[in-house]
């Protein structure tokens, strides 16, 4: 019995090894990086005094599971909210569709796990997501980013050559 | 109760009932009437109002407050559509806390107001006994129908005239003592005249029109300055220009001297190209009517130097003393602007623009004009009116309601085939709900390739059909050869880089170089661009998203084709907008991660994206290459750069006083090449937009209106045998 369990262990430890690799081939293959530059949402002068902040975020997908983990600077007011949003095309203001918290502070961290249905999925592969913070005196949306295919973000006056990435959206036809 | 009685009842109630519901019409139609008749302000602040209106706003909104380019209009269906459901209270705080741009809350609280009556009483409201606080909050649409009462507002309607400058600082350039005329007399001496055989083969010392080169290069065959030795550039000398209005100036340099020329006093200038020292002083004038219109260019040809003054005066002065030889009204509608000039096969060619009133007899076009007397010799007209070629592309728009197609910058000139390539800018209004037709609207936004001799359109070629977020395309059009294939290139606001066959006009590539969002497809056999379906489908009262915002993409600061490695080098800035109903919201372009300004290279036979780097401040000059393998390019936060063509990696920078602006030169004198910039402030979208997103960020002084130049250090003998 002993023996039939030792001989038994390497072909269950080869199977589960197996199990786990072709899983974590298929997470591996799954996972992509999105990145978002968060900046004021649109504002005029007379607006412009509340609208201040930046920040960033890189939203990891793994099958329909979503992570986003970023960070939020220099607002005129405290965050209140924090959306993930659906638009028609990077730029064009959309739709909350998902929630998450932000701390009640100018500056901090904004984090949350979302299962993403596969139209979402498509969605954020086409860049119609985008990551949206409220504040108390911006509520309707202080700082937003469209969440695009990881891409070389290089310092001020660094040149870079070509071809550099620059989200499409015009389908061309022939 | 029989049947017959109950259906008698139901009736007697239905018909009592219709009578209480007309009654209570009539009533709140009452109401309505009356609350019309009653507005909170007073005609004694609606007048004083109006002077301020006419000082401070008209430059840009217009005396008829019809709006020009990106000043909305203040009156009328436009204004009660976009304000109708806003209050005075929100109305007031907007003008408070905007304007005038370059010096918003600027002009006190009872100016504010008065300023708001004014647009009350302008839009059909009646003025009443109580005056305007900034503490009034009443909806507008209901004291105000958006009918401007006969007799307010001064027939002709342009914009302002004297001294309506924008804002404060455009009305600070007082000429100097109050003198005009020829203040400062002095010949240029062994002055060459320009030739036609100099325009085609300019000498290697000259920068003699605005591209430098027929083609619109902006390059130069100067290889003195390199990328080795850019590094110990020094200032060599600098000169103020006067302050106020839009600085974007090219100077000119032939034989040594230099002309310049600001237009917040339409002064003429020309000094030694060395040393800095005036030669000539003219003070032409008009003072302060630069309204919303920079000078970008002047003209050389003969011994004449041609001048665009702001009240669309010609001129055509003696480059050796600057005395006038002929002047010329370029358009009998005083409130127009002359865009871009040049000189090809031997005609003085004009641009004419902000020619967007509507009516039948103003509108713009490209002129030829004799340039030894200032004749007109014959008229394009860029908007196609009824029953000509093109006409049908404004659907059943009256000729009085077509406008826009503006000609603002200077062309270019292909001498071999005696052909001369301009833009245009965008039909007006610019929204088509406002423009009340969903047609192409030719000439607008188009290629026109015209016969400098007869005003002939060759061929055009339309670059965006219909367009309707005021995305311009009227800049620069770029000659580049390859082999036989002859192409002209230009890139627009909404930062598609095309290129053409300028033989035909056939559509032959395009690339886009910043982001965009505002065409859906582009058809790559015809080059055909259609928009997205909710800006084909959009209302008075919606907003649309538009990347690029009209700071463009790519602006008047020109490109330069740097020809040893077939690069085209574009200045390009990244934001967008939102457009709706009272005015328009900016932001950042997507996937820029904070940078609003970005230079690109592409080679131009392949459209291969070579170089590009980008940073926080959007550039404000055009770019200008040379043979050393350096480029310039200068900034609005008043970083004036050198950098390597081939990589577009930064070699040198120094900063200067106020935000370069305008188009930087390189000339040589005595075998020793100098590099000339202007500084300037004000502007229209390229310089507003970064001005209230940077707003607080990077902060500029509004004075600085001038010129720099630099050159290498000299060598000590030389050093002491100048001094």
């Amino acid at each position: 019995m002993a023996r039939e369990l030792m001989s038994s262990v390497p072909a269950a430890a080869a199977t589960v090894a197996l199990v786990c690799f072709s899983f974590g081939a298929e997470i591996f293959a799954a996972t992509e990086k999105y990145q978002a530059y968060l900046s004021p949402m649109p504002h005029n002068d007379a607006m412009h005094a509340n609208f201040s902040g930046k920040g960033s975020v890189i939203a990891t997908i793994d099958g329909d599971r979503m992570l986003v983990n970023g960070t939020f600077t220099g607002l005129a007011s405290a965050a209140t909210k924090a959306h993930v949003c659906l638009s028609m095309a990077p730029g064009i203001p959309g739709k909350p569709i998902l929630e998450f918290t932000v701390p009640a502070a100018v500056e901090g961290k904004v984090t949350g796990t979302f299962k993403l249905e596969s139209a979402q999925v498509t969605a954020l592969k086409t860049g119609k997501l985008y990551i949206q913070i409220d504040s108390e005196k911006v509520p309707n949306g202080n700082l937003w980013g469209w969440l695009l295919t990881e891409h070389e973000v290089v310092g001020q006056d660094v040149p870079q050559k070509g071809p550099w990435f620059q989200p499409d959206f015009a389908i061309k036809t022939k | 109760m029989n049947p017959q009685q109950r259906h008698r009842r139901n009736r007697v109630m239905l018909l009592a009932a219709f009578a209480v519901m007309a009654i209570c019409f009539w009533i709140a139609g009452a109401r309505a009437q009356q609350a019309l008749t009653v507005a909170p302000f007073t005609d004694a602040q609606a007048s004083a109002g109006q002077a301020t209106y006419a000082q401070s706003c008209a430059s840009c909104h217009a005396n008829s407050l019809a709006g020009s380019g990106e000043a909305p209009a203040l009156a009328g269906t436009a204004f009660v559509d976009s304000w109708g459901s806003r209050t005075t209270q929100e109305l007031y705080n907007e003008i408070r806390l905007a304007m005038p741009p370059e010096n918003p809350n600027s002009l006190g609280p009872d100016t504010y107001a008065a300023i708001v009556a004014f647009l009350l009483k302008a839009n059909g409201a009646q003025a009443g006994m109580s005056p305007l606080t900034p503490d009034t909050a009443v909806i507008i649409r209901s004291v105000a129908t958006g009918r401007t009462p006969a007799g307010l507002i001064a027939s002709g309607g342009g914009r302002g005239g004297r001294g309506g400058g924008r804002g404060k600082n455009e009305n600070s350039g007082a000429p100097r003592g109050g003198r005009t005329g020829l203040t400062v007399a002095g010949t240029v001496k062994n002055y060459t005249p320009v030739t036609d055989e100099m325009m085609l083969h300019p000498s290697d010392n000259d920068w003699l029109m605005h591209y430098r080169n027929y083609s619109g290069w902006s390059n130069s065959p100067l290889n003195q300055i390199t990328a080795k030795n850019v590094g110990s550039l020094q200032l060599r000398w600098a000169w103020p220009l006067d302050e106020g209005a839009r600085q974007q100036i090219t100077p000119l340099v032939h034989d040594g001297v230099m002309f310049l020329s600001a237009n917040m006093t339409n002064t003429v200038q020309a000094l030694d190209a060395r040393t800095g020292d005036l030669i000539w002083e003219n003070r032409l004038g008009p003072v302060g009517a630069a309204g919303q219109n920079a000078t970008r260019t002047m003209a050389l040809y003969g011994n004449l130097l041609f001048y665009p003054a702001t009240d669309t005066k010609l001129y055509g002065l003696d480059a050796r003393t600057g005395k006038i030889v002929w002047q010329t009204a370029v358009s009998d509608y005083g409130e127009d602007k002359i865009g871009g000039i040049m000189v090809a096969h031997g005609k003085l060619l004009v641009g004419l623009t902000r020619c967007d009133e509507r009516s039948d007899r103003d509108h713009c076009y490209i002129a030829g004009y004799d340039p030894n007397t200032g004749k007109q010799l014959w008229k394009f007209y860029t908007i196609a009116a009824t029953g000509t070629p093109g006409g049908d592309t404004w659907g059943d728009l009256p000729n009085n309601k077509r406008a826009g197609a503006d000609a603002w910058i200077a062309g270019t000139y292909d001498p071999e085939m005696n052909l001369t390539f301009w833009g245009t800018g965008q039909a007006k209004p610019s929204r088509r709900d406002q423009r009340g037709t969903n047609g192409d609207a030719l000439f607008s936004n188009s290629t026109l390739a015209i016969d400098p001799d007869t005003g002939e359109l060759k061929w055009y070629f339309q670059n965006a059909p219909g367009e309707s977020l005021d995305l311009d395309e009227v800049f620069e059009r770029v000659l580049i050869d390859h082999g036989t294939q002859k192409t002209v290139m230009t890139v627009g606001k909404s930062g598609l880089l095309w290129k053409l066959d300028r033989t035909t006009g056939k559509f032959l590539d395009v690339k886009e170089t910043v982001f965009q969002n505002v065409w859906a497809s582009i058809d790559m056999k015809t080059g055909r661009t259609t928009y997205r379906s909710d800006i084909l489908e959009q209302k008075p009262t919606d907003w649309l998203a538009s990347c690029p915002s009209p700071e463009g993409g790519h602006n008047w600061p020109a490109t330069s084709y740097y020809p040893a490695d077939d690069l085209i080098v574009i200045p390009l800035s990244q934001t967008c907008v939102m457009y709706g109903p009272g005015g328009q919201l900016f932001y950042e372009m997507p996937g820029t991660d904070g940078n609003l300004g970005r230079v690109s290279a592409y080679e131009t036979k392949t459209m291969r994206p070579v170089w590009t780097f980008q940073q926080r401040s959007p550039f404000l000059t055009g770019v200008m290459s040379t043979a050393g393998g350096v480029g310039f390019i200068g900034d609005f936060n008043r970083v004036f750069r050198a950098f390597s063509i081939k990589t577009g990696k930064t070699l040198w920078e120094t900063r200067l006083p106020t935000t370069a602006q305008g188009y930087p030169v390189t000339y040589s004198i005595g075998g020793e090449q100098f590099v000339a910039v202007p500084t300037g402030y004000n502007g229209g979208s390229p310089e507003q937009k970064p001005t209230v997103m940077l707003g607080g960020e990077i902060n500029r002084p509004t004075l600085g209106h001038g010129v720099y130049v630099f050159a290498l250090p000299k060598a000590p003998s030389e050093k002491s045998t100048q001094e």
